[in-house]
């Protein structure tokens, strides 16, 4: 946008809406700020001109082509201006304009605004329109090239998935989501999604045995710890597929124990046990999410393991996590509440 | 600090774990022994000159954000201890008023669509610079039409979208509700599957999302499961539904389904909570939140995530037990502060001038001979003027680096590290120049110095409800009773009190049960109005919708959203950096200090001569 404020060619700055003939039947209406206001902005002579013929266009109730061209102007200099994009969709519909055309400059404007709120939902309107979801996967995924986190793409993926509910538009998702995890294994946006597929959306075609799903998941998971044991996202998303088959915690104790000490023991057979992926040999031990997830199992168990519980809390604030001391004082508060009281 | 460990990356680099070790290296860079100070005349002066001065050009981009500009720079003021003068705040109050739209609602600057999130922060800014009566802008609120406008948004699901033809967002739901609560405009049909909706919107991690996915069967009825999260949980949208979720929770029962016979819904707090816990950066980070797993801190979520740590501890039952309320009626901040209902009454020369100007300036480091008021910049901020220091606190120029100051005492409140936030703030998110930022090396702006300093406060106050407290303002609500028609009601006095709502029609049922003059008005009949004298309406009297208001709903919403106090037992101590450090208090669902909270709420409930305690 800064280009625009200062041009280095004069002769590049756009003709003004005042000076075109073309728009001399439209009166042009400033912004009727009061007497006085507070924090008022300085606007550039170009933007202020075309957002005072936005404002007689809107007063008539224009909706022409050359509203299309207008809109699209203010956009390019305030892509967050909500009125300007509403009013051109409104536009759009009046005009029954191909909104095929307009999906064109839609694509160029998305990556070119795309931390915008703006942007996105109008895509969403023009697709929701066209019904034509097919080319939206490879969109998202271009701009996710660019910007691997960012949200409203990733919103708008899902919303693309749950909306047109097309198997076809699903099948590739677990294969997209493995190669961003194996760009960055900490991508937490991508293990969200993948959360969204497997467990948000129903039963996908091929995961109708739930029992492997659950195993494929876990293992999945594991897998990633394995790389890179301090990724809070592999964790997160382990805790997640565990709550929400209400799998106990405990099935996992003979994974997790190994990632809670310094020097897990070798071990005891040469026969790789790929239930249990071990910390690869960069990981830095303990790890701290891994005693959280050992006091979780204990919490769980109850009775005699409660006891263990409160110690590993005490480990966490005291040690291994101690920024959140507040938050271990408390867990273990609520631990203890568990042990029945002493006779 | 010998606990600058990096985060470990387990010899497996990738680009966010690169990111993160480059963040963690500049923001470490910036840890110093002892806690500076809060620079809040530079922060003063940053947001005054935007105030005053105005934004040059390339802030064009936020035409569409004038509004949030507004409550931005005057909650930072009122935070800062800091009011307008009484022409300053009617030049506030007629900038924000242009923002109302002809249809209801208010646009995000003038000549704009309505749109909830420029709704709310025009509210909210009226809150702190308006007041009731001609030109106070409260009573120019078209509270009416801007029901119908919410009611407009309204989606099947239960959730409302932005603007016509915009997106369901969870800020929105936020910002809808914090209007409505302000204004009394919320009713059982406006909140219609709300809760239900909001429960939706939390992910597997424990935190919220921006909205989520609408599932219809075959019978167009929305199904109750599967409503997927879209996008993964984030601190931001997650404040948003949270909050949401305690305004709603007292008057869960009253709100109907969109669903037939679906359970109740819940929300996991004990999965929100340890998420929570986990967005706050480590030592080496100096204790800044973060918005999401595996994203970089920033300090605008240490309100966004800050925040919601003392709305999860209601939520588990926490709450202020009646002694400290009593004790704690002498609230520093509350009592002096000059309520904007107050300053329509008398200009409060006393309150609004001079006296507690001194209270302002931070104690400047004795090598930087800077005046109070920048001399490069004489216009940047001389009609701000310090309204809401407190005053019993001593007044006093808080003495520099004495031992005692400085000591941090831990106080074992809270679920979160208090002090390792005010750190992150003072340290590494004050630019030099003034204003607050996300990061260093960021730019500061009016957003982030509002939400720092936002985050600052909650991490210095314990703000709770009292059940005590809660207990006496139910008694203390007086339901509207509707005067009895008066044939000789002096039009002049009415419209001067209550322009928008004076041609309202009277209740049927007022006009059919007293036909008399105000003369034959008992004492049982008009149960709250001792003397004969015929009041100006109230805007308690609004209609919303078909039907009877429900005034279990009003009333219950009222008593808890004024019930929330600061503890008052919390020493000095928790002040990083010394007392001088000291913001005033927050609300933490209203993002209001509690004078302005209150005095809307009284004014729009139509409750006056509320006694606190």
């Amino acid at each position: 946008m800064a280009t625009s404020l200062i041009p280095a060619d004069p002769a590049a700055t756009p003709q003004l809406y005042a000076d075109n003939p073309a728009w001399r039947d439209v009166t042009p209406v400033p912004q009727d700020v009061g007497e006085n206001p507070m924090a008022p902005i300085y606007y550039a002579a170009e933007y202020k001109d075309a957002t005072d013929y936005f404002r007689g266009v809107v007063a008539v109730g224009e909706k022409s082509p050359r509203v299309l061209q207008l809109t699209e102007r203010i956009i390019r200099l305030n892509p967050a201006h909500y009125t300007v994009w509403q009013y051109r969709w409104q536009t759009l519909l009046a005009l029954n304009y191909d909104l095929a055309k307009e999906t064109e400059l839609m694509d160029e404007l998305g990556v070119k605004f795309l931390k915008n709120y703006q942007v996105w939902h109008h895509r969403r309107l023009l697709v929701t329109k066209t019904n034509k979801p097919g080319p939206e996967l490879t969109f998202s995924a271009n701009v996710l090239q660019t910007d691997s986190k960012n949200y409203h793409t990733w919103a708008y993926r899902q919303w693309v998935l749950a909306h047109f509910e097309q198997p076809k538009l699903w099948n590739g998702e677990l294969a997209f989501i493995e190669a961003m995890l194996e760009e960055d294994v900490r991508n937490n946006s991508a293990w969200h999604h993948r959360f969204f597929v497997v467990w948000d959306n129903g039963v996908r075609t091929g995961d109708e045995n739930r029992e492997d799903v659950i195993r494929r998941e876990l293992s999945f998971a594991k897998e990633k710890i394995a790389l890179a044991p301090n990724n809070e996202s592999a964790w997160n998303y382990l805790r997640g597929v565990l709550n929400r088959t209400k799998t106990p915690y405990a099935t996992l104790r003979k994974f997790v124990e190994p990632y809670t000490v310094a020097h897990p023991a070798e071990p005891t057979s040469d026969v790789v046990d790929l239930d249990n992926p071990r910390p690869a040999p960069g990981a830095e031990l303990p790890c701290r999410l891994a005693i959280e997830f050992l006091a979780d199992i204990c919490e769980q168990a109850g009775g005699d393991e409660v006891p263990k519980a409160l110690e590993l809390y005490t480990a966490l604030g005291s040690e291994h996590d101690k920024i959140r001391r507040h938050y271990w004082e408390y867990r273990s508060r609520e631990a203890q509440k568990l042990i029945p009281a002493a006779a | 600090m010998s606990d600058f460990r990096p985060t470990p990356t387990d010899a497996y680099p990738t680009a966010t774990s690169r990111e993160q070790l480059e963040t963690e290296q500049i923001i470490s860079e910036l840890f110093k022994d002892s806690a500076p100070a809060l620079e809040r005349n530079a922060h003063v002066n940053f947001l005054g000159r935007s105030l005053l001065q105005g934004l040059p050009a390339k802030y064009q981009a936020q035409e569409a954000s004038k509004a949030w500009i507004m409550f931005w720079i005057l909650q930072s003021f009122a935070l800062l201890g800091v009011g307008l003068d009484p022409s300053s705040k009617q030049r506030a109050i007629n900038t924000i008023m242009k923002y109302q739209h002809p249809d209801g609602g208010f646009g995000g600057g003038p000549n704009q669509f309505p749109h909830v999130l420029a709704t709310y922060a025009s509210v909210s800014a009226l809150a702190i610079v308006g007041r009731p009566g001609p030109d106070g802008g409260w009573d120019q609120i078209d509270r009416k039409k801007m029901y119908d406008f919410f009611m407009s948004l309204k989606q099947s699901d239960g959730s409302f979208v932005v603007s016509h033809d915009s997106e369901v967002d969870i800020r929105g739901i936020y910002c809808l509700l914090v209007v409505a609560v302000l204004l009394d405009i919320l009713t059982p049909e406006l909140l219609r599957g709300l809760p239900a909706f909001i429960a939706s919107c939390q992910t597997y991690e424990g935190g919220f999302s921006c909205a989520s996915q609408p599932f219809f069967s075959d019978s167009f009825d929305l199904l109750e499961y599967p409503r997927p999260a879209l996008g993964e949980a984030h601190g931001g949208y997650s404040y948003c539904a949270l909050a949401s979720w305690v305004i709603l929770k007292p008057i869960m029962d009253r709100i109907p389904g969109v669903v037939k016979d679906a359970p109740t819904p819940e929300i996991d707090i004990k999965a929100l909570l340890r998420w929570l816990a986990m967005l706050q950066g480590s030592e080496v980070e100096l204790g800044g939140f973060r918005g999401r797993t595996n994203k970089l801190v920033d300090g605008c979520y240490s309100w966004w995530v800050g925040a919601e740590f003392g709305l999860v501890e209601w939520l588990t039952g926490e709450t202020l037990d009646k002694e400290v309320v009593e004790e704690g009626s002498t609230q520093p901040e509350l009592a002096p502060e000059s309520t904007p209902a107050a300053a329509a009454a008398e200009p409060t020369p006393a309150a609004e001038s001079a006296p507690h100007a001194e209270a302002v300036p931070a104690p400047e480091p004795a090598a930087e001979p800077t005046p109070a008021t920048p001399a490069a910049d004489p216009e940047a901020a001389p009609a701000a003027v310090a309204e809401g220091e407190d005053a019993t606190a001593p007044p006093e120029p808080v003495p520099d680096a004495t031992p005692d100051v400085e000591e941090w005492q831990d106080i074992e409140d809270g679920l979160f590290n208090k002090k390792a936030l005010q750190q992150y703030i003072l340290m590494a998110a004050q630019a030099p120049p003034g204003g607050l930022r996300d990061k260093p090396k960021k730019n500061a702006d009016a957003y982030h110095t509002l939400y720092n300093l936002a985050g600052l406060s909650s991490a210095q106050h314990r703000f709770l409800p009292s059940t005590s407290l809660l207990e006496s303002l139910r008694e203390q609500y007086k339901i509207y009773t509707p005067p009895a028609p008066i044939p000789a009601v002096d039009p002049e006095t009415s419209s001067q009190m209550a322009p928008e709502t004076s041609s309202q029609v009277v209740p049927d049922t007022a006009s059919q049960a007293a036909p008399g003059s105000i003369s034959e008005v008992t004492p049982d009949t008009a149960s709250h109005r001792s003397h004969a004298e015929p009041e100006p309406e109230s805007p308690a009297q609004i209609q919303l919708g078909d039907g009877p208001r429900d005034e279990e709903m009003r009333k219950t919403v009222w008593a808890e959203m004024s019930s929330w106090l600061e503890d008052e037992h919390l020493s000095e101590g928790r002040f990083l950096g010394g007392k001088a450090n000291r913001l005033n208090a927050i609300h933490p669902i209203l993002t209001l200090t509690m004078t302005h909270s209150r005095a809307m709420l009284n004014h729009f409930y139509g409750q006056s001569a509320i006694v606190y305690v």
